[in-house]
């Protein structure tokens, strides 16, 4: 049905109606604790965070605005109502808000980051520079503020500062992808291709986590147990392990045998080491949802990094009957008889997890190149890895594998050519010495080809 | 009042009422267009086929729509895609539907007799003379097998799928016919999305705790997306593998076609749902690179990944080369990426387009002049996924208001008012929006498809449109020239535009050249380069003028 020009109005309402109880009954607390004290800032703010959380953004706006009414110095009521109005697109309003807490805390470097991309949104880019400035002037380590900076440099074709400025900010965190993809760009702009493709590559779609730790406490108002669980794992991909277990744990208080939170406990024991705590875990989980595909995939994981590697098998065989279609089931197959120098059936396990999406990781690629490899089927191998480098020309392991297929097949340019690009990536191992020694050999004895 | 007072109170909305003092009463904007579908007879309406509470994640993602010559009359015809239920049988879906113009841009519903009224659950649509006969064939893109319509002539189609072995079923969603190997017929580029079945669908909540559609990432199966060589003789062949497609699992939602590094050959453009968009450079040896980060247009410039829905090519800074505009989920800005000469450098900010398109979220796009004044504009039709963000109708959760973009020199953009264009807001749950000058008259009309609601067909009546020149053209057999480029001189200014059909989400556009002309009373000169490379001048032209560019008419151009 056509909209009449009345509904052009946004509705305001927050219905509840089928949403998570423990979610319904946190904001039906906010509301009630706001209609008993409505002249209390810091109850409307608590509510906003709760809204904002929540992805209830509009409701959140109205729960900030009560707030910085009542309490017109409460430089976080204005902050979040900052974000909160920027995510609607209302982002002159955000710059008013934002304007604000920078009188009120102006050494809150976020806030001056924050308002610059604002103000590049809204092509005002003298302004967004002045405001990247005051970001790395109250704090020099705030890379958002660097990296914004870069960016009004590169739109102004003034590639080679932009360089400048990212270069350090990637020294010092190399998993930074923003950086990284605009340090990119701006070495193509500046006629660097060679560089610029590597860093593109090395850093594509990685993204970065600028710290903002206001905003953290309005993720941290999230509740119910997916929306923690969202929260946590994205914080645990980020490196923040000991702290997201310790707020796994929390979390397994109210929920022992949630199969999520099992999981992502599992997960993160696994990644510190600790097979037994994973496996008690698991165990509880299995108990819960035998079925579970994340669970058998821990379990198998659990078990070949403890050399288990039948047992291993049988859990990985249990998570394909679960879901064959995913490749992650097919690629731990492949890892267990990788483990077990089963090489034939790594590839062909490989094989089926490539046909499922395994393409997108690169250690699926990697896997594949070295069985080849180890099979000394090396014209194979330098075809496989040969791709893994195109797709993937930050993987210096690629460009080793790559100059061993190659030195093997006589290729000594080739296999020059890789190992210098492998030495770019990665400090001189083993592996790339034994290749410069077989490279000499060849060429000593004249033989090789171009 | 200081600005800061000013601010505070700005924030909270107390001097709302003060700025509409001071500022009077202001001009209401004359729309550019007119909502006529009903008036036109373009009665379609898309059925998903919803479940309430079962959120099959199909059911949010149709229906696409076709502007094309259907009986060679020489005016665009509609084809409309229709979906109608995951669930129901193929017999007892609604069909899509064919409506032939009159000739006067009013439509009349031909689909009886057809044979075009496929019943698959219907995605996109793609448009081109496959078989050299100079009719313009359709491949219909479903959720299951897709479907391959020779076109008979006099508004009749035959379905020659089997026969032609396009046919794949999967989850197909934007196609694109294009000449990839220049050897004088159209091959057919199938963009996928995802690996689903409905036995795998999975149930999602929302940050409340609702159920939702899930997102792509939930069921982690993006698809690879499918080259079809034409073998000339009525069949294809799929060549992803050996092109080097096979490698290139995504999950393709929009498809263009360009020559994005002036190699004289086409090149793919795919929008993937929340991965890396791909860049296929036509390697001129019958394979493709994937380039896109390499070129600067995988992501935008945070270098993440975004919900890429709809896309459009087109030299929107007059430098020669092609440009690119992507189109995001809401809470995503759209990417403007000017290609540099060998990468792109994302503009999207400094555009102000930024700004404009981040809180909804878009699907069919378009890049076109709508008010003839030389620059290319934006047209998005918008609808969302989920629940976060504003509600405008309390009857669908997902509708939005659509946009209309008014494009600038720089290039800059601003929004058009009142908001998309027509006099009231037209709020729907849209996705395919086709393109083309539907009556003639030298305004680009625009049809787009609504999620369970009736089609728009927005007619063009911008009131300050400039002059304009269309050129069409067309094959040795008298099809759409797909992959041509044409050049215009005029207003000191040399301008290109494409003869292409794909791009948008999920639709084929009319692939004529369309030349906002501005105040200009015609083009100085005019070139048509084919897409073997072979060039004929057409000479200067009067504004207005539809020109059919023959390669057997027309004068050598100069050397350079």
């Amino acid at each position: 049905m056509r909209a009449a020009a009345a509904l052009a109005q946004p509705a305001a309402t927050v219905d509840l109606e089928g949403a998570d109880p423990e979610v319904a009954a946190r904001i039906e607390e906010a509301r009630r604790k706001v209609l008993e004290s409505p002249e209390e800032a810091a109850a409307w703010l608590e509510l906003g965070k709760l809204y904002h959380a929540h992805q209830l953004t509009e409701a959140a706006v109205a729960g900030y605005r009560r707030a910085a009414g009542l309490d017109s110095d409460s430089p976080k009521a204005w902050y979040f109502l900052a974000l909160a109005e920027a995510e609607l697109g209302e982002l002159e309003i955000a710059l008013d808000a934002g304007a604000r807490v920078v009188e009120l805390v102006p050494g809150y470097a976020p806030v001056h980051w924050r308002r610059g991309r604002w103000l590049e949104s809204l092509g005002r880019t003298g302004e967004a520079e002045a405001a990247f400035r005051r970001a790395v002037d109250v704090d020099p380590s705030a890379a958002a503020g660097w990296v914004g900076l870069a960016s009004i440099l590169l739109e102004r074709g003034r590639a080679r500062e932009a360089v400048d400025i990212l270069r350090p900010v990637l020294a010092a965190d190399r998993t930074n992808g923003i950086a990284g993809q605009l340090f990119g760009r701006a070495l193509l702009a500046a006629g660097d291709e060679t560089a610029a493709r590597r860093v593109l590559g090395m850093t594509a779609g990685m993204g970065a986590y600028f710290p903002d730790p206001w905003h953290e406490e309005v993720l941290d108002s999230v509740t119910g147990v997916l929306n923690r669980l969202q929260l946590l794992n994205a914080r645990m991909a980020r490196g923040e392990l000991d702290r997201v277990i310790r707020q796994l744990e929390a979390l397994r208080e109210s929920h022992p045998e949630h199969v999520g939170v099992l999981n992502l406990l599992s997960e993160g024991y696994l990644q510190l080491g600790r097979l037994d705590a994973a496996r008690a875990v698991l165990e509880i989980a299995l108990g819960t949802d035998p079925t579970d595909f994340s669970t058998l995939i821990h379990l198998a994981q659990a078990a070949r990094f403890g050399g288990d590697l039948e047992a291993a098998l049988g859990w990985a065989d249990r998570a394909l009957e679960a879901n064959p279609r995913l490749w992650q089931g097919h690629f731990e197959r492949a890892s267990i008889f990788y483990a077990d120098n089963r090489l034939e059936e790594c590839l062909g396990a490989l094989e089926r997890a490539m046909r499922h999406g395994a393409h997108q990781n690169p250690n699926a690629w990697l896997t594949q190149g070295d069985a080849l490899l180890r099979l000394a089927r090396w014209s194979e191998a330098a075809t496989v890895l040969e791709r893994a480098t195109a797709r993937f020309p930050f993987l210096a392991q690629a460009w080793v594998g790559l100059a061993v297929a190659e030195v093997e097949r006589g290729r000594i340019e080739r296999a020059r050519a890789a190992l210098e690009t492998a030495a770019e990536l990665q400090p001189e191992d083993e592996t790339m010495s034994a290749v410069r020694t077989r490279i000499r050999e060849l060429e000593r004895a004249g033989g090789g080809s171009r | 009042m200081s600005r800061a007072g000013a601010a505070v109170l700005l924030a909270l909305g107390l001097l709302a009422g003060t700025l509409v003092a001071q500022t009077g009463e202001r001009a209401t904007p004359e729309p550019w267009f007119d909502e006529v579908a009903a008036a036109r007879g373009l009665a379609f309406e898309h059925v998903s086929g919803q479940e309430p509470g079962a959120y099959l994640f199909p059911e949010i993602h149709a229906g696409g729509a076709a502007l094309f010559d259907a009986d060679s009359d020489g005016d665009l015809d509609a084809y409309l895609v229709q979906s109608g239920g995951l669930r129901v049988a193929a017999a007892e879906r609604p069909g899509n539907r064919l409506f032939l113009n009159r000739g006067d841009g009013s439509f009349r519903d031909a689909t009886e007799g057809s044979g075009a009224d496929d019943r698959g659950f219907g995605m996109g649509v793609a448009a081109g003379d496959y078989d050299g006969d100079g009719r313009t064939d359709l491949y219909v893109t479903n959720l299951g097998p897709n479907v391959l319509l020779r076109n008979l002539g006099d508004g009749r189609f035959e379905d020659v799928t089997a026969r032609a072995g396009v046919g794949a079923a999967g989850w197909s969603s934007s196609a694109a016919f294009l000449d990839y190997d220049l050897d004088g017929d159209l091959d057919l580029f199938v963009v996928n999305y995802l690996d689903w079945t409905l036995a795998g669908e999975v149930e999602c909540v929302d940050t409340t705790g609702k159920r939702c559609y899930c997102g792509p990432a939930t069921y982690n199966t993006p698809a690879p997306d499918v080259l079809y060589r034409n073998d000339g003789d009525g069949r294809f062949t799929d060549v992803s593998r050996e092109a080097g497609l096979g490698v290139g699992f995504g999950t393709g939602l929009g498809v263009t076609v360009g020559d994005f590094d002036a190699n004289g050959r086409p090149d793919l453009f795919v929008a993937n749902d929340n991965m890396l968009d791909q860049l296929w450079l036509n390697q001129s040896d019958g394979t493709f690179r994937e380039e896109a980060v390499f070129w600067g247009c995988a992501a935008d410039a945070s270098g993440r990944p975004k919900a890429g829905m709809g896309v459009s090519s087109a030299d929107v800074d007059d430098d020669g080369d092609l440009d690119l505009v992507v189109c995001n989920l809401g809470g995503e800005s759209d990417s403007l990426f000017l290609n540099n000469g060998g990468f792109f450098v994302d503009r999207t900010r400094s555009s102000g387009l930024a700004s404009l398109s981040g809180a909804l979220t878009r699907f069919g796009m378009g890049w076109l002049d709508f008010d003839n004044d030389g620059m290319l504009d934006l047209y998005q039709a918008n609808g969302a996924i989920g629940r976060r963000g504003r509600i405008y109708l309390d009857s669908d959760p997902y509708a939005q208001p659509n946009l209309l973009i008014r494009g600038r020199p720089g290039p800059r953009y601003e929004e058009v008012l009142p908001r998309g264009g027509t006099r009231e807001p037209l709020i729907a749950t849209s996705r395919a929006a086709a393109f083309g000058d539907v009556d003639g008259d030298g305004g680009v009309d625009v049809v787009v498809v609504n999620r369970d609601a009736p089609a728009y067909l927005l007619h063009n009546r911008a009131a300050k449109r400039g002059h304009h020149l269309r050129v069409r053209v067309l094959t040795d057999a008298g099809a759409d020239a797909l992959g041509a480029v044409v050049f215009a001189e005029f207003g000191g200014r040399r301008v290109r535009r494409e003869v292409l059909a794909a791009y948008s989400y999920q639709a084929a556009n009319e692939p004529t050249a369309h030349f906002g002309l501005g105040e200009a009373e015609g083009v100085d000169g005019l070139e048509v380069r084919w897409p073997d490379g072979r060039r004929r001048c057409f000479g200067s032209r009067r504004a207005g003028e539809l020109l059919v560019a023959r390669r057997s008419e027309g004068s050598a151009c100069p050397e350079g």
